[in-house]
């Protein structure tokens, strides 16, 4: 029996999810696409998931202290941007705050690790708290949460760009930085959906997860966007994660 | 070459023409507190609606940062879609890359004046925001107006300037006071309501954030601008001002939807 892979999608032109889908079923699994579950929200759901999603705002990169008591107006913006299929993206969240948001949407029957992964992708900023918030582009839980925006703004990039970018012109090297419109986000998502699996497998195989230290290795902990655009985009694996995925394509189950 | 008039009928002239105006507006429609572009943006869509409004400014200039883009440097800058509203005023541009325009800060500015005196826009100058009028209205506090007084008065020593402040009432006001949010921190020192403070500088999220959270914050009292910014604690912005008068825009047009169904209690 195939591994079960559901990938819950969310509204992103530069995402081609038939490429996702197309690259996950020749390595052996069986893939299920599932729309965007924010935008299928009853009005209690809707009023519920909004004043989560305000609650869960940082409002302070050094201080961990998230946002306990929105105004109505941040729990309406939330509203209308969570029924919107073309979200804004200002607002940075606490990644775990929303991960337990998505972990509700999972059917009970689809909950065992074992037989299914599930991958929430999400248009807005995710971050975790550590000394102090940091943008992610993946929270390793359940289920894995995978932010597009974080993709291109959470590596940081060259201090060229910062700099031009500051003085209102466009950045030269355009080949190494990643807009919305990217298409290479696509291959990019494929490299973190693959972490997610590990993420998965070692849970099942009781080991900590950990990050390659191969900048070769599409598991490599990449911090810069030029890194992610040399390895994760390139979907390569060191000797010794080649081997451990070909293991894990060829369980039974996880 | 010029007409003989006396000094007594040029002070005549100041003085009863500003008191025309200002009995017009100890009770407006609306008072606007902070003439920089968001202010002004909100008070020219009222004004043009026919609504009486007010726009209260501490200093003697109107437009705030607007006359500088940044670093003394007075070109200010806009993203698309903003550039619409600078065409609707006059104001001349250019595009910088790709949906960033840039203006002389000095023509954008003086235009952004104009149209709102155009349009009928009432403006006391040095006229500093003091505290906030609040009223009971079926059973709920709202924001009824605000109270005022000279701001040269806080310059001066203390002995000398015990001048109490006057108070002017609107139907709703506006928080137009940038960063100091003067009428947002006011309700909060009452315990009213809890800011947040802005957060770190990030121009590509600020600008939308800053436009979706412009919104009544507590009855009678609509934020616009930095000022949302600040409550929200939304990213700060840099020198990018489409968000300003966008914002100020939507502060507006939620009056103007407000005041079809007012019923004063």
């Amino acid at each position: 029996m195939k591994r079960k892979i559901h990938i819950n999608k969310v509204n992103y032109e530069s995402i081609d999810y038939k490429e996702i889908k197309n690259f996950f079923e020749s390595e052996g699994f069986l893939v299920f696409l599932e729309e965007d579950p924010l935008l299928r929200l009853d009005h209690k759901k809707l009023n519920e998931i909004a004043l989560f999603f305000a609650k869960s705002r940082i409002l302070n990169t050094f201080k961990r202290e998230l946002n306990e008591n929105p105004l109505n107006i941040e729990v309406e913006y939330e509203k209308r941007n969570l029924i919107s299929p073309n979200r804004k993206k200002g607002i940075i969240y606490d990644g775990y705050k929303l991960v337990k948001i998505y972990r509700s949407f999972i059917s009970k029957e689809l909950v065992n690790i074992k037989d299914f992964v599930h991958f929430f992708l999400t248009d807005q900023l995710i971050s975790t708290f550590s000394d102090r918030w940091h943008l992610r582009v993946i929270i390793f839980s359940f289920p894995v949460l995978i932010s597009i925006p974080g993709i291109i703004y959470a590596p940081a990039k060259d201090r060229d760009y910062y700099i031009s970018s500051s003085l209102g012109h466009l950045p030269v090297y355009k080949e190494y930085y990643l807009t919305e419109k990217d298409r290479r986000i696509t291959k990019i998502i494929c490299a973190y959906i693959i972490q997610g699996i590990f993420f998965y497998n070692s849970i099942l195989e009781k080991k900590e997860f950990e990050f390659c230290n191969d900048r070769h290795c599409l598991l490599y902990n990449s911090h810069y966007q030029r890194e992610l655009i040399e390895i994760q985009f390139n979907l390569n694996f060191c000797d010794k994660h080649k081997k451990e995925w070909k293991k894990i394509v060829t369980l039974k189950n996880f | 070459m010029f007409e003989k008039v006396s000094e007594k009928d040029v002070s005549k002239a100041i003085t009863v023409s500003f008191l025309r105006m200002f009995e017009s507006v100890i009770e407006s429609d609306v008072i606007v507190v902070g003439g920089g572009p968001a202010g002004l943006a909100a008070s020219r869509e009222l004004a043009k609606e026919g609504f009486n409004t007010l726009v209260i400014e501490r200093n003697n200039y109107l437009g705030g940062g607007f006359w500088i883009g940044g670093f003394f440097m007075n070109k200010v800058t806009f993203r698309a879609p903003s550039q619409e509203y600078l065409r609707e005023i006059g104001i001349r541009f250019e595009e910088a890359s790709p949906g960033l325009y840039v203006t002389d800060g000095a023509q954008a500015c003086s235009k952004l004046i104009a149209a709102a005196s155009d349009a009928g826009v009432k403006f006391l100058q040095l006229t500093k925001f003091d505290d906030v009028v609040i009223r009971e209205e079926n059973g709920n506090a709202k924001v009824a107006g605000v109270v005022v007084n000279w701001s040269p008065i806080e310059g001066l020593p203390r002995q000398i300037t015990c001048v109490d402040p006057i108070a002017l009432e609107s139907k709703f006001v506006i928080d137009a006071s940038g960063h100091d949010a003067f009428v947002v921190k006011a309700l909060e020192q009452r315990g009213h309501i809890k800011i947040k403070g802005v957060g770190a500088m990030w121009v590509e999220a600020s600008e939308d954030a800053v436009v979706e959270y412009t919104g009544e914050v507590f009855p009678g009292l609509i934020v616009a601008g930095m000022a949302v910014a600040e409550t929200f604690g939304l990213p700060r912005m840099g020198p990018t001002f489409g968000a300003m008068l966008l914002s100020g825009k939507r502060a507006a047009e939620i009056i103007i939807e407000k005041l079809k169904t007012y019923v004063k209690v």
